[in-house]
This record gives C-alpha cells, sequence and structure tokens, in this order.
C-alpha cells in the first residue's frame, strides 16, 4: 500500500512539473487520473489479504536493480542525445495559426479534437475495449453465483451480463423523477443500514457512516458535474476538454460511491455503462464520419457560431459534439469502473462472507 | 537543442526504479512499476519539447513564439488517458486471479469434483498410453506436465451454472 | 467514387459497429449481423481500395481533418497497406463467423457475446488502424487499440488457466508499448515530426550513431510484438490458452501487424539506417528455435504456436534482404502465412471439439471419423511445410531465391551468412514438416485401439453412425458454419498456389514501391518536404 501511494507522489509530482513548464492541461488531467488511480487502487487492494504483495518474496533483488539501473541510465542517455540531435525547427507556428483557423486558442485541445483528433478516436476505443474488459472479468462471478443472498433479485444472479447494469436496477423499476434528492438520501439511507447490518458479522472494523462526509459529497456533487460540463465547453479556449470533464465527473461519481456505497451509486448515474460507452463511441465516431457525408474529408470540422447569455459567442463546431463523445466515454468507463471494481466486487465479497459464516455455523452445528 | 538536466535525471530514476520492479513476480508490483514507467515516459516525451515555454493558450499577449511544443502535450494526454484504461484492467485482472487463486485455495469440492475425476481419468489415460507407445515415451514426460495443468481446460467445462 | 473517402471508413465502421453493439446490449442476433455486415464492408472496401491503388499505382492519402501534414495525421493506402486490409478483413470475417457458431453451439457455456462483439469490432479497427497509421504515434495508437481488445479477448471468461497466460502476454506488450512510445519520443525529441514520410527524410539527415539507437529502439518495440527471436518467449505461453477462434486471429494476425510494422521502419523510417546483418541473423534463429520448441511439444496448438514463431523467421529474413525481391518473396509470404496459420488454428478448434483432445496422445482414429477433418488439416499442414506446389513452398522459394540472388553481391551481410540462413530455412521447413505430419499420423492415421483408455464421446456417437454406412458424419455434430469457414480458408490457402502467378506479380509492384522511399514521401507529400 505504501507502494501506491509513493507512485501517487510521482504522479502528483508529475503534475507540478507540468503545471510550471508551461502545460496546464497536462497538470489538470494527470491530477485527475491520478486520483482515480489512487482512489480504484485503493478500491482493490482493500479486498486483497495483505499478503499478497509479501508472498513473493523479492529474488534476485541485486539484478533487477541493476538492470532497472542500467534502462534508466540508457534512456536518459538517449534522451539527451536525441535532443541534442535535433535541427529540425518545431512546427508551433503553424499550429498556433492551424488552432486560430480552428476556433480555438488552446492550442492542445485543439490538437486533440481536430488536428489530431483521430488519435483521440483511437484512444477513447482503447477505453471502450478496457471497459468491457474490467466488466468481462469481474462479473464472471465464478462459482458463487448460486449461494442465497439477502438482497436477492433475480436480475442479479445473471452472472454473464453483457455490460454491468446499474446497480439502482436492484432497486427495481422504481422513479426516479420525482424527488431525486430526498430519495437518494432514503436509498442511501436504506442502503446503509442494510450494509451495516450485512457487514456486522465482519472482522474488519465496521465501515461507520459519517453524516458530514454525506452531507458535503452530496453538496459537491451537482456543482462539481455542471464545472466538468463547463471544462468540456471552455475546452477549446482554455485548459479542459473532454478528457478533463469527464474525468472530474467521474471523480463525482466516484465520491459518491465512496460516501453512500453501491446503492448510492446508482442512484447518482442511473444508466448503462454501457449504453453510455455505445453512445459516446458513437457520437465521436459518428462525427468523424459525417464529414464525409458533406463532401469533406474525414473529421473535418464545420463551426456554427451563436450567442448564449453569460458565455458570449460561441462557437459550437463538430469537433464540439467529438469531445462531447469523449466526455461521455470517459464517464462511462469511470463508472464502469466503480460498478466493476467498487460496486460487484463489494457483492461478492459480503457474498463470501455469507457464505463463509454460513460454512461456519453449519461446522459448528 | 537541450533538456533540462534535473527532468533527464528524475526521468531516468523514474524509469529505472520502474523497471527494477516491474520484474518482481507479484501482479500488484509489475502494475506498481507498469505506472512508474509510465510517468517516466510521459515526462521523456514531454522532455521532448525542448525548453519550457508559456502555456500554449494563445491570447493578445502570447504569440506562437513564447509558448512550449504543444505536440508533445497531446502525446503525452493521449499515452496519460491509455496508461488509465490500461490500470484498470490491470487491477480487475489483479483482482480476479485473487479470487481464483483465493477458489482454489479454499476449494469449493462440490464444484471441483468432476475436473478432478477427469484429472485423474487423464493421469490414467497417460499412463496407459505410454505403456502401449514406446516411442513417445520421451514425449510424454515433455508433455505429462502440460497435459495435467491443461487438462481441464476445455472451455465449456470453466463456467458452470 | 471517390477513393478517399473510403480509407476512414476501415477504422470508423468497425468503432461504430462496437459502439452500436455495445448500445444494443444482449440482442445477439443483431450483434452478429453489425459484425458481421461491417467486417464483410470493410472487407469489400479493402478490395475497391486495392483495385484502386494497383490500377493507378499510386497510393491514396487522406489528411485527416483537412489538415496538411505533418499538422494532421495522414492515412495511407498504398498496394501493402490495401493487401493487408484486404486479407485481415477476410480472415477477421471468417474467425467472427467461427466464433459466433462455436458460441451458439454452447449455448449452457453463457459465452459472453456481447463483450466479445465490441471487443471483436475494436480489435478490428485497431488492426485495419495499424494499416493505414502514416504517423508513428497513430501507429502506437493503432497498437493500442487492438492490443487492449485482446487483452479483453484473451482472458474473455476470466478462467484460471486464460488468467495466467493473460497476465504473460499483457506484461509482454507493455513492455513492448513502453518501448515504442519511448522511442516515439526520443524520434520526435531527434527530429520534430512524428509523420512517417517526413520522418523518413529528417532521420536520414540524423547523425549515423542517433540513427542506429533510435532504429534498434523501435525493432525491439516491434520485435516483441512480432513475437521474434528472442522476444518470442511469451507468445507460445498465451495464445493455445484462449478460446479457438481467438487464437487462430491472434496467430494469423497480430504478429503480422507487427510484421508489417518491422516492413514500414525498414524500408520508409530508417531508409539509410542498415540492420539488414542483425536481421539475417535473428530471422534464422528465429525459425531454428521456434521450430526446435515445436518438435517437443505433444498439444496441437502449442505445436502451432512453436512453427509461427518459427515462420516469422522467413519474413525477418526477407526484409533482411533488403532486395525488391526479398520483400516481394516476403510479402507474399505474409499474405500465405496469416491464412493458412488461421487456417490451421481454426481446424484445430474441430479436431478439439470432435476428438475431445488437442493432444497427439490423446486423439487417434479420426482419419475414419471424419474425411473432411483430415482434409482441412493436410492441406494447410503440407502447405506450411513447404510441399510443392503449395504457397508456403512458392513464398520459401522466393525467399531463396532472393537470398541466392542476393548473397553473391553481399546485399545485406556476408554471402556466408545469407547461406546459412536459407539452410536454416530449408531445414526448418523439412522440421515443420515432419511435427506436422507425425501429428497428423497420430491423430489421424493411427487407429482408435492403440491408444488404450480413448474416450471421446463424441467420436464414438459418430463411428457408431459410420456402421450405418454414413461417413461424412462431422458436419453433423460440428455446427455448419465453423466447417464452411475453415473449408472457405482452406480453399483460400489453395486459390493463393493457384493464382500464385498474379499474386506474385502484385507482390513484386508492392516491393518496388516500397525499395524507394521517395515513392511514399511523394503520396504524403506531393510538394515536396520542407
Amino acid at each position: 500500500m505504501t507502494a501506491v501511494l509513493l507512485v501517487s507522489v510521482t504522479g502528483y509530482g508529475l503534475v507540478l512539473i507540468f503545471g510550471m513548464s508551461g502545460a496546464p492541461d497536462l497538470a489538470l488531467t494527470q491530477a485527475l487520473v491520478e486520483t482515480i488511480v489512487l482512489v480504484v487502487f485503493v478500491l482493490v487492494m482493500r479486498r486483497l489479504p495483505k499478503q499478497i504483495a509479501t508472498t513473493h518474496p523479492p529474488v534476485h533483488r541485486l539484478g533487477r536493480a541493476l538492470i532497472g539501473a542500467l534502462a534508466g541510465t540508457v534512456m536518459g542517455v538517449i534522451g539527451f542525445i536525441a535532443l541534442g540531435a535535433r535541427t529540425a525547427p518545431d512546427i508551433v507556428d503553424g499550429l498556433a495559426e492551424r488552432a486560430l483557423e480552428a476556433h480555438g486558442t488552446n492550442i492542445v485541445n485543439v490538437m486533440l479534437v481536430d488536428l489530431r483528433a483521430w488519435d483521440t478516436l483511437g484512444e477513447i476505443s482503447v477505453l471502450v475495449a478496457v471497459a468491457t474488459g474490467v466488466a468481462s472479468l469481474i462479473f464472471v462471478s465464478g462459482r458463487t453465483g448460486g449461494a442465497p443472498r439477502l438482497d436477492e433479485r433475480p436480475d442479479r444472479r445473471n452472472r454473464l451480463r453483457p455490460v454491468p447494469e446499474t446497480a439502482s436496477s436492484i432497486g427495481g423499476a422504481r422513479p426516479r423523477l420525482a424527488d431525486v434528492e430526498g430519495e437518494s438520501d432514503a436509498a442511501a439511507e436504506a442502503a446503509a443500514t442494510r450494509q451495516t447490518w450485512l457487514l456486522a458479522g465482519r472482522t474488519l472494523s465496521p465501515r461507520r457512516r459519517s453524516i458530514l462526509i454525506e452531507v458535503l459529497v452530496r453538496l459537491l456533487f451537482h456543482p462539481a458535474i455542471v464545472v466538468s460540463v463547463f471544462l468540456l465547453f471552455v475546452g477549446h479556449n482554455a485548459p479542459g476538454g473532454g478528457f478533463a470533464g469527464g474525468l472530474l465527473a467521474g471523480l463525482a461519481l466516484v465520491a459518491r460511491y465512496l460516501a453512500g456505497g453501491r446503492y448510492e451509486l446508482g442512484e447518482a448515474a442511473p444508466v448503462d455503462a454501457g449504453h453510455l460507452l455505445g453512445t459516446g463511441l458513437l457520437l465521436a465516431a459518428g462525427t468523424a464520419t459525417s464529414s464525409l457525408f458533406f463532401g469533406l474529408a474525414v473529421f473535418e470540422s464545420s463551426w456554427f457560431e451563436t450567442e448564449v447569455p453569460l458565455l458570449g459567442t460561441i462557437s459550437i463546431g463538430t469537433s464540439t459534439l467529438f469531445d462531447i463523445g469523449v466526455y461521455l466515454v470517459v464517464v462511462g468507463l469511470v463508472l464502469d469502473i466503480l460498478r466493476s471494481l467498487g460496486a460487484e466486487v463489494d457483492r461478492q465479497q459480503e457474498e463470501n462472507e455469507l457464505e463463509q459464516n454460513g460454512a461456519e455455523t453449519e461446522v459448528r452445528a | 537543442m537541450t533538456a533540462s538536466l534535473t527532468l533527464v535525471v528524475l526521468m531516468a530514476v523514474l524509469f529505472g526504479a520502474g523497471i527494477t520492479i516491474m520484474l518482481e513476480r507479484s501482479l500488484t508490483r509489475v502494475l506498481i512499476g507498469f505506472l512508474l514507467v509510465g510517468n517516466a515516459v510521459n515526462i521523456l516525451i514531454f522532455l521532448m519539447s525542448g525548453a519550457p515555454g508559456l502555456a500554449p493558450l494563445l491570447s493578445d499577449d502570447v504569440t506562437a513564439d513564447d509558448i512550449s511544443d504543444p505536440v508533445p502535450q497531446a502525446f503525452v494526454l493521449t499515452a496519460i488517458v491509455i496508461n488509465l484504461g490500461i490500470t484498470a484492467f490491470m487491477l480487475a485482472l489483479i483482482y480476479r486471479s485473487w479470487w481464483l487463486a483465493r477458489l482454489g485455495e479454499k476449494g469449493d469440492l462440490v464444484d471441483d469434483e468432476d475436473d478432478l475425476e477427469e484429472e485423474v481419468e487423464e493421469a490414467e489415460g497417460l499412463i496407459r498410453s505410454s505403456a502401449a507407445d514406446d516411442l513417445a515415451i520421451q514425449e510424454l514426460i515433455d508433455a505429462s506436465d502440460e497435459e495435467f495443468e491443461q487438462s481441464p481446460e476445455r472451455p465449456d467445462e470453466e463456467v458452470r451454472p | 467514387m471517390n477513393p478517399a473517402i473510403l480509407v476512414p471508413l476501415v477504422v470508423l465502421l468497425p468503432l461504430l459497429g462496437a459502439a452500436v453493439t455495445l448500445v444494443l446490449g444482449r440482442h445477439r442476433r443483431a450483434q452478429m449481423a453489425v459484425s458481421a455486415s461491417v467486417l464483410a464492408a470493410v472487407a469489400v472496401i479493402s478490395a475497391v481500395l486495392l483495385a484502386t491503388v494497383d490500377a493507378s499505382g499510386a497510393g491514396v492519402v487522406v489528411q485527416v481533418g483537412g489538415w496538411e501534414p505533418p499538422f494532421g495525421i495522414s492515412l495511407v493506402v498504398d498496394r501493402l497497406a490495401a493487401i493487408m486490409l484486404l486479407i485481415s478483413a477476410i480472415v477477421l470475417l471468417g474467425v467472427l463467423v467461427y466464433a459466433v457458431s462455436q458460441g451458439v453451439a454452447d449455448r449452457h457455456r453463457e459465452t459472453p457475446v456481447s463483450i466479445f462483439h465490441p471487443a471483436y469490432l475494436i480489435l478490428s479497427a485497431g488492426v485495419f488502424n495499424a494499416f493505414i497509421a502514416g504517423d508513428l504515434f497513430n501507429l502506437y495508437v493503432g497498437f493500442e487499440i487492438l492490443l487492449s481488445a485482446s487483452y479483453v479477448l484473451l482472458t474473455l471468461g476470466g478462467t484460471g488457466e486464460r488468467i495466467r497466460a493473460g497476465v504473460t502476454y499483457i506484461l509482454v506488450s507493455l513492455v513492448s508499448s513502453l518501448f515504442f512510445l519511448s522511442a516515439i519520443a526520443l524520434i520526435y525529441g531527434a527530429t520534430g515530426t512524428a509523420n512517417i514520410a517526413q520522418l523518413s527524410v529528417r532521420i536520414a539527415e540524423l547523425p549515423d550513431s542517433v540513427q542506429l539507437i533510435l532504429h534498434l529502439l523501435l525493432l525491439l518495440a516491434f520485435g516483441i510484438k512480432a513475437a521474434v527471436f528472442p522476444l518470442s518467449f511469451w507468445l507460445p505461453d498465451s495464445y493455445p490458452t484462449a478460446p479457438a477462434p481467438v487464437t487462430a486471429v491472434f496467430a494469423g494476425l497480430l504478429t503480422k501487424v507487427g510484421v508489417y510494422a518491422i516492413i514500414r521502419t525498414e524500408t520508409v523510417i530508417f531508409q539509410e539506417s542498415d540492420v539488414s546483418t542483425l536481421l539475417l541473423v535473428i530471422g534464422g534463429l528465429t525459425m531454428l528455435v521456434g521450430i526446435l520448441g515445436a518438435l517437443t511439444q505433444a498439444d496441437i496448438k502449442r505445436l502451432l504456436s512453436f512453427t509461427l514463431v518459427s515462420h516469422i523467421g522467413y519474413m525477418i529474413f526477407g526484409i533482411g534482404l533488403a532486395t525488391e525481391l526479398g520483400l516481394a518473396a516476403t510479402i507474399y509470404y505474409v499474405v500465405h502465412h496469416i491464412t493458412v496459420q488461421t487456417a490451421l488454428f481454426l481446424t484445430t478448434g474441430l479436431i478439439e471439439r470432435f476428438g475431445g483432445s488437442t493432444s497427439i496422445n490423446r486423439l487417434a482414429g479420426l482419419l475414419k471419423a471424419s474425411p473432411l477433418l483430415a482434409i482441412l488439416f493436410f492441406i494447410p499442414a503440407l502447405n506450411l511445410g513447404g510441399i510443392p506446389p503449395f504457397s508456403g513452398f512458392l513464398g520459401k522459394l522466393g525467399l531463396f531465391i532472393a537470398g541466392a540472388e542476393g548473397a553473391p553481391e553481399s546485399v545485406g551481410g556476408p554471402a556466408w551468412l545469407t547461406w546459412t540462413v536459407i539452410a536454416a530455412g530449408a531445414a526448418t521447413s523439412l522440421i515443420t514438416l515432419y511435427a506436422l505430419t507425425r501429428f497428423w499420423n497420430m491423430a489421424f492415421w493411427r487407429d482408435r485401439d492403440e491408444v488404450e483408455g480413448y474416450d471421446s464421446p463424441l467420436l464414438n456417437s459418430v463411428l457408431e453412425w459410420e456402421g450405418s454406412g454414413d461417413t461424412a458424419v462431422a458436419t453433423r455434430t460440428i455446427p455448419v458454419p465453423m466447417v464452411v469457414v475453415t473449408t472457405a480458408l482452406v480453399a483460400i490457402t489453395v486459390l493463393l498456389t493457384v493464382f500464385a502467378g498474379p499474386l506474385f506479380d502484385l507482390a513484386g509492384r508492392t516491393a518496388a514501391d516500397l525499395v524507394d522511399p521517395s515513392v511514399y514521401i511523394g503520396l504524403v507529400f506531393p510538394g515536396g518536404v520542407r
């Protein structure tokens, strides 16, 4: 666990470096990514026994250290040589021109959603692939599916679900439109009490409900989503963009989950992660394809400008649509991770403990 | 163009440490190593923008001459996000392999009985066929340990209701 | 129709398909229809592209977003890319049908198809993207797409065996990706561009030593992906555990993407830097070490994985020769190998279903039970082993002739080295033949009674049927599409032989483009590189 924290420290160090050397977009994204990685890492590690890292005593410590040192040195030296050999100029001038042409002043974002949008499209397909992979690994819950469970609903027993359904589906078809806030409170409370009850038999320290944290999370959640949408739309001209926005929205979901458990997650995002991923990818790839129909090159952007109160003139382009696709995919990925590595893992563990308890009582009897 | 020496050294140290940790056997360690090396490579890409300048946000005061090379920044952004995805997948893999290992330990015997029987059968079959096929003895020795491991691999037996 | 419209579609269609299959959720029929039609469309598009490109003699270049290089990303389809697109689309489509019909047949297995379809389509998109990428960083992205999707497919079902195999594969891929990314960073640092055509010009201007370092680093990354000795150790440990169709597509295609990247590296990116001697040595070693490993294998899937590694050596040899003829033979060989290797793995999947095992010691009497299966295995096996007149023989012959022609002039290394590698190639061919016929003898020819305790319910039932005089029962117990697809692929391998003449001509024209990097550069920068 210390190692994880150490990695995080280097990750946040990177944030500082990026922030100080003229890369605000990188700093922002790196900070958000690092936080999510840390949380997810902890989510998984808390479930694994402590000895998992220690059962394998390090072997050939010296040898490995030598290889590592060698690799590091070689990389450093080559890096120095490579950069030293550079004679060709960079293409900043051209990029700046083209960024303005693409209605954006944040060159990095313009590159991501316009100039090099093809890379970004590939990148979000990577995200979609890993999201399905995470779901596939966790939701094949192996051999414990038949065990009796307390919060049993038929649909939860279907183990090989294509994509994890929302945790809210546990609660059946409940009207969500009404008083979302109040209802999710009630749901959280029900969930929390139920969980405490479930967790009571645990030897681990029982999870305590903290009213303060719940209130805080509830208060911050909606502003966070608003900010994330804001980041999404200002990305073209200021640090931000689909990735940063999506990650922030994801973090807001993470907070909800951490405070309220898996039922809370379902309430916070009552959508199917698979649909989110699919829609996002569809939007992104669709934007790319659509320009073909207008006789333009693939991904060639078009814009229209409008006056929006408060924000002034903004130009919405096809690249904005593309960025929304990116946003959706990132949110979908985080949601999927939380569903699988958070909620589903919780469920499996609880189920397992129930089983064990049952077995123990049987043995005693 | 020259690189900032501090950053190069930092990159080298991270890279070395990451590789060292990656070479360990535990999957968790490998992932930690991967994260370190991933960060190191990101610094490396970033280094390649040469001398750092202002943020690549154009405005009336900021012109193309003042800003850092944005191309590596776009690369790093892509790489960061890809690393996030891979990390999530690796974590799922770690959890899954732990889950399987634990199942093996605790041995939910009811489910495994068939597999065990089959392995025994497989073993018997092997022994007999080795007697029958003298020529293949050597191959069998090579193969038998694989056979034992691989015998229950038929996919239709893996997921049972 | 403007062919430029078609180029991005080969990636966009699979991605759109993946999105649609995700949204569709569990409607398996609809998903199947989407996946199959998408891949079929890509196959048609690739065929049109190949025809256009070959007829016009010039490749098709698309500047994404309409931004001129090096600011935007170029997608380049020249003859080589078009050939690779076409053959992979065909193979991917075939394997898809095979996989789905297998999944449908194993109904009780709850195959997580809705994970399978999106992952498979994304894998296809990654493969296609890697072939058309005109930008080194985009090539990296393409690789990441196909790798991340391949992680998912390899660990499908999450069984212990697959997880273990998956871990090896993922680790190796991660390392290779990190090297690739570092190489890109350093190359960008040294040249200020990632556009492949521009790199070709700018790298040549760098000092020789810097060129060599960057070159080796890039080769290291691609070498792992292509499973070249000594970076091939991982492959036989990881591929065989996946479901048969997944193994087939991995074995047939994924390593070839690495080979393709090596071809591009050698011909375009590092046009001046010469590592031919190294490639020849590596090629020879890859062949020998791989095939010697195959000899000790009793499991046919593992055996095939080793022959796969070994035959990558031929392609590396051809690239190492760096002559027009050598490259032409390599291209022909790549196409041959993709189809043959995939066909063999698919047949193995049939054997596994039919005989209940993939181990040489547990199979017998299959010839009697299913002559069709025997033929389906026998033809590609002979082909892979290089028996005349099959395409495997022609490909190898082409490589050897290219080597022999090059040897006196010492292209790519000292003459004795070339001759040694040719000898190694011939030996490898014979050993491959030996290993495969041994399997054939044991599994098909050997009488069932020779293996005591042999038991395969499926086979038994088939043999009972035989009493009634009906021998072609194979198709009764195995879903028809699986057999049809396998037969079709085997037929394609035969077609490669029948149309060897025109195909070799095509490969020759492709190689002529490749040996002159200015062709590629001229495509991307019609007005010359600044």
